[in-house]
């Protein structure tokens, strides 16, 4: 990027004398340097949530703009009473699931892996909800994995990753380049995505793509009587904790 | 900077006022509260050598759950908490917050959570029990649901006499982002 930027009086004097005395190689380099303090100084948070809250960005975008992880993000929006609006918003969100293969982006990888919804999806459709990430995704599925054995809870294998082309640069949407990559992905296989990132699901809709949230996994394991009210209801406990969001009529339907 | 493990009592309002919504509290402040609880587990529980503790409070005060880092025995635990009592006893929630406490070791943290909608009629008086907790090196953070409790200094006392504080909140983003302050 070139940035052409005009600098006079003391500022001008103060920068060559810089440059003069050999502490900078170069009036751009030593305006480099001040754009690297500037951004080291700011508190990249504060501005990630800024956008999300101002500007629709999805929470994962959030995440990825203040280089944080999703719990420490979800953490630091909540300290500033914003409820990241990941979950289930309305009713539309929760299908069941009887297609062969599903989308999966980032978020709901952690989601999955965090909550019970993984083993339940193992148990599901004869043999488990079959969900693709692009490879990018990796470390995702990964990180998952381990914490998941680090709290006890047994290893399951849920999410494949499959050779779905990633953009290099970032989209338009303020939505991350993986994310951007599963809709076009979902748009030209016409699959579905799960997603609970309700701004995801939101921009895949606008777009002509499918998106439901990862309960339609829950729903779908009740419908097939895998899972009982009981159980689903400890599930859905399981992921307050998160926190999800969840509307009270849906909690009923799943738990009636 | 690490810091020492934590063992934690939440002491929940369960009289029946806590059964009646307020704002988004949604079916009821209760259920609100059930939430904000898992909200602090999933965090807490995230690392083994924290543990969380549950007493519920009406008229008495009930102990639920020892200090455990098993979050299954909590997310069971508050699925059946569907009753409530008459009454409201909060100082009795604090002292058997603070007796849940006695199992704590030394080298660890001892915290109690009060989450109540704000009526006194029963039990022994805030001071005593928030004597208690400080003499047991246990700071109490109190946090009342809903409009401003009728003796909102006996709370503010209480909480402050422990090293702890005192909130008021009026809705669930409010409620998330005050148990998540207190738990740092």
């Amino acid at each position: 990027m070139v940035v052409t930027v005009e600098i006079s009086g003391v500022l001008e004097e103060k920068l060559r004398r810089l440059v003069d005395l050999g502490v900078y190689s170069s009036v751009a380099e030593a305006v480099r340097d001040a754009v690297r303090n500037m951004l080291s100084s700011t508190d990249m948070r504060e501005i990630a949530l800024k956008i999300y809250t101002t500007k629709n960005a999805s929470f994962q975008y959030a995440t990825y703009f203040a280089e944080e992880t999703f719990d420490s993000m979800i953490e630091y929006m909540l300290s500033k009473e914003v409820v990241p609006l990941i979950g289930v918003l309305d009713r539309k969100d929760v299908e069941i699931l009887d297609r062969g293969v599903y989308l999966v982006d980032p978020l709901t990888i952690h989601i999955l892996y965090k909550s019970e919804l993984a083993d339940v999806a193992t148990k599901s459709r004869n043999g488990g909800i079959k969900m693709l990430t692009p490879e990018k995704s990796r470390s995702y599925i990964q990180i998952a994995e381990a914490r998941r054995i680090w709290r006890g809870m047994d290893p399951v294998r849920i999410v494949a990753t499959a050779p779905i082309p990633v953009p290099s640069e970032m989209p338009r949407s303020l939505i991350t380049v993986i994310e951007e990559a599963i809709i076009n992905y979902a748009d030209a296989t016409d699959t579905i995505i799960i997603s609970d990132d309700a701004r995801t699901r939101l921009i895949a809709r606008e777009r002509g793509v499918e998106a439901v949230s990862s309960l339609s996994i829950l729903l779908t394991g009740v419908e097939e009587g895998i899972i009982d009210p009981v159980r689903a209801s400890e599930v859905i406990y399981g992921l307050r904790m998160i926190p999800y969001l969840l509307p009270d009529h849906i909690v009923g339907e799943l738990v009636k | 900077m690490k810091r020492e493990p934590l063992d934690l009592v939440v002491s929940l309002d369960i009289s029946v006022s806590m059964n009646k919504s307020y704002s988004d509290m949604t079916p009821s402040k209760l259920a609100a509260s059930k939430e904000a609880i898992l909200l602090i587990s999933g965090r807490l529980l995230e690392y083994k050598h924290n543990r969380l503790g549950l007493v519920a409070f009406y008229g008495q005060s009930i102990p639920l759950l020892p200090l455990t880092n098993n979050r299954q025995k909590l997310i069971d635990t508050l699925y059946k908490l569907t009753f409530t009592g008459e009454g409201s006893a909060p100082g009795d929630g604090i002292a058997e917050a603070v007796k849940l406490l006695r199992q704590s070791r030394p080298g660890r943290r001892k915290q109690v959570i009060m989450i109540t909608d704000g009526e006194i009629n029963q039990g022994a008086p805030l001071e005593a029990a928030a004597l208690y907790a400080r003499n047991m090196d246990v700071r109490v953070d109190i946090i009342v649901i809903g409009d401003k409790p009728r003796r909102m200094e006996a709370f503010m006392s209480a909480a402050k006499i422990t090293g702890g504080t005192y909130a008021q909140v009026g809705a669930k983003n409010q409620l998330f982002s005050r148990v998540i302050e207190v738990i740092r």
